[in-house]
């Protein structure tokens, strides 16, 4: 009883925090450009610093209540508003990144799991692992989706450029899970696989009841990594390869037509960091969950 | 009350024994210069229903010996048998119940979940294991403890899950690793009792490693006193006492028991 009364002023108190941030952040910008404008309305290039500083004027800067009012604002007469056309892009990318991710904690997860059957494999295998974050995304993206309509005909179901955005987002997903994976399987102490052995536990068993288990606060620092770089794979892919209905087609629009509107792009990049936000909340939440069941929050 | 001292019939059969030990070794790091000789021409028999204790000097190779008997590490050379098939058989029989030195709670399972682990690992069904599991929680004492995590419990007590742990599943052969060492004095000879009692009433035969010396005489029937590194079983010594409650600690036959003990173990030691 105390401790959920005690566990809600918390959470009280940090969402009044965040919004503290938030207005203080605005407060910032609008401050800056302020600032920025008088220096420029005076003589800006005789002023050493302020020339180095970035512009503030309208266009560089938007003033936070015209960023706000874009929300609400439709390009065409009575279509629809640049906040909705942002929240259905941003369901998109969510939707793409949250299937990545899936498919890159699964896949991570097989990875950590074969690689801790032998130490050979390790050593052989995990170098590889390493060196496949390596490729550069950008210019992977455009490979992926072409591959993808040309290569993926033999599935139940149809490819769609969607899922090869998917792709990208699995492909961040997995090294994480699958490096902080291994180091949580192999963590039990050698006293706990022993009690296992004692108790003539097969491989399968020890996996399920020890090793997984144990691996669980080394994986939830990989799925807030994973998490992120899910979003923003998702975006930098729709971007690169050209992918409709997303965060990124959006942004990449919205900047084509920053000249006539520059709020717009700004509600798109709000609208990308909320995304990223909710992705990261989504983890914090499962792991919240899990710990309370096994009683690590009671400490 | 009549305290029946089981026996063994002596000089019974190899496959009579549960445990059958002779010219046991055991090296760590074999072929490499930090090799460590822990236990070198080791022998020991230990009958049916014997409460055996085993006494030595610190890092002597006791808890070695006891994973040995366990199938948990292989030896370097000699005979060892369990229930008079090897260690490893009977590891995967689940001939015995270990508890070892360091309680090895799982952290993130609640008391009762920790000593139900070996019969979900069995395959007992979930009603059948709560219940067996609150009926031994509440033999080491910790009744209103089935919830608590480990962090949230004491040493003694973490120790004392370990000890409902491995009695859950009624292992014919128990090994103990120091299980008391953590325990206060009052907690400690409640445990001992409990211990003699779970010994008396069912067919068990404990293996028992300890440090104190009254502890080894209280509990044993026979104590093994185990000489420094490399390690063999140096003496054995027989306690008789006329029965195994609170009271026999003041009689004249304990003490000597005692004394007896801490001679032996003296001259070992010096050697
Ligand atoms: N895994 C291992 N690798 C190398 N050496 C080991 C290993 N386990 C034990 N030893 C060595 O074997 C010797 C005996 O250790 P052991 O733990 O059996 O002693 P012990 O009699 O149980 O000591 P204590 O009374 O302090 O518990 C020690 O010298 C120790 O260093
Ligand atoms: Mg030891």
């Amino acid at each position: 009883m105390a401790s959920s009364s005690t566990s809600r002023r918390q959470r009280a108190r940090r969402s009044l925090i965040f919004a503290v941030f938030l207005v203080a952040l605005a407060l910032l910008y609008t401050g800056y450009k302020a600032v920025g404008q008088a220096i420029d309305d005076t003589q800006r290039d005789w002023w050493v610093v302020g020339s180095f500083l970035p512009r503030s004027d309208d266009k560089n800067m938007p003033p936070v209540l015209d960023i706000l009012a874009e929300f609400g604002k439709a390009p065409r007469e009575g279509g629809t508003t640049i906040g909705k056309l942002t929240f259905d892009g941003a369901l998109f990318t969510l939707r793409e990144a949250a299937v990545g991710f899936g498919a890159g904690t699964i896949i991570g997860l097989a990875i950590a799991v074969v690689l801790l059957q032998s130490r050979r494999a390790e050593r052989g295998v995990l170098p590889y692992v390493i060196a496949s974050q390596t490729v550069p995304l950008i210019a992977i993206a455009p490979i992926v989706v072409v591959w993808g309509r040309t290569n993926f005909g033999f599935l139940p179901w149809e490819w769609e450029d969607w899922m090869s955005v998917s792709l990208i987002a699995t492909y961040l997903t997995f090294f994480p899970v699958a490096v902080n994976g291994l180091r949580g399987l192999q963590s039990p102490s050698p006293e706990a696989t022993e009690l296992m052995q004692s108790y003539a536990a097969g491989r399968r068993q020890v996996l399920r009841r020890l090793q997984l288990p144990a691996s669980l606060p080394f994986l939830f620092p990989a799925f807030r990594i994973a998490a992120t770089a899910s979003v923003v794979g998702a975006i930098v892919g729709e971007i690169s390869a050209g992918v409709r209905g997303g965060l990124g087609r959006l942004i990449l629009d919205f900047a084509g037509k920053y000249i006539t509107g520059p709020e717009r792009l700004y509600v798109a990049v709000i609208g990308a960091c909320i995304t990223g936000l909710v992705a990261v909340g989504a983890v914090a939440l499962a792991e919240r969950l899990v710990l309370a069941r096994r009683g690590e929050l009671a400490r | 009350m009549s305290t029946p001292e089981p026996q063994g019939a002596p000089g019974a059969a190899a496959e009579e024994l549960v445990l059958q030990i002779a010219g046991l070794e055991k090296t760590f790091n074999p072929d490499r210069p930090n090799a460590v000789t822990a236990i070198s021409g080791l022998d020991l028999a230990v009958r049916p229903r014997e409460f055996v204790s085993i006494i030595g000097p610190s890092g002597c190779g006791k808890s070695t010996l006891l994973r040995l008997v366990g199938g948990l590490i292989e030896p370097t050379a000699g005979e060892l048998s369990v229930n008079g098939r090897s260690a490893q058989e009977a590891r995967l029989a689940r001939d015995y119940g270990m508890v070892f030195q360091a309680a090895g709670l799982l952290d993130w399972r609640s008391a009762i979940r920790n000593v139900e682990l070996p019969l979900e690992l069995m395959g007992w069904s979930k009603s059948r294991r709560r219940a067996r599991a609150v009926e031994m929680l509440k033999l080491v004492d910790l009744g209103g403890f089935d919830s608590h995590y480990p962090s949230e419990l004491s040493g003694g007590m973490q120790q004392r899950v370990a000890i409902a742990r491995a009695l859950s599943f009624e292992p014919a052969l128990l090994l103990m690793d120091e299980p008391f060492g953590a325990l206060d004095e009052m907690t400690r000879e409640h445990m001992q009792a409990e211990l003699l009692k779970i010994w008396r009433e069912t067919a068990t035969t404990v293996i028992f490693i300890t440090h104190s010396i009254p502890e080894a005489v209280f509990l044993s029937t026979r104590v093994a006193v185990m000489s420094a590194r490399p390690a063999r079983i140096a003496a054995e010594i027989p306690i008789e006492l006329p029965e195994r409650t609170p009271l026999v600690r003041d009689t004249e036959e304990f003490f000597r028991s005692v004394s007896r003990v801490r001679r032996t173990l003296r001259s070992v030691e010096a050697t």
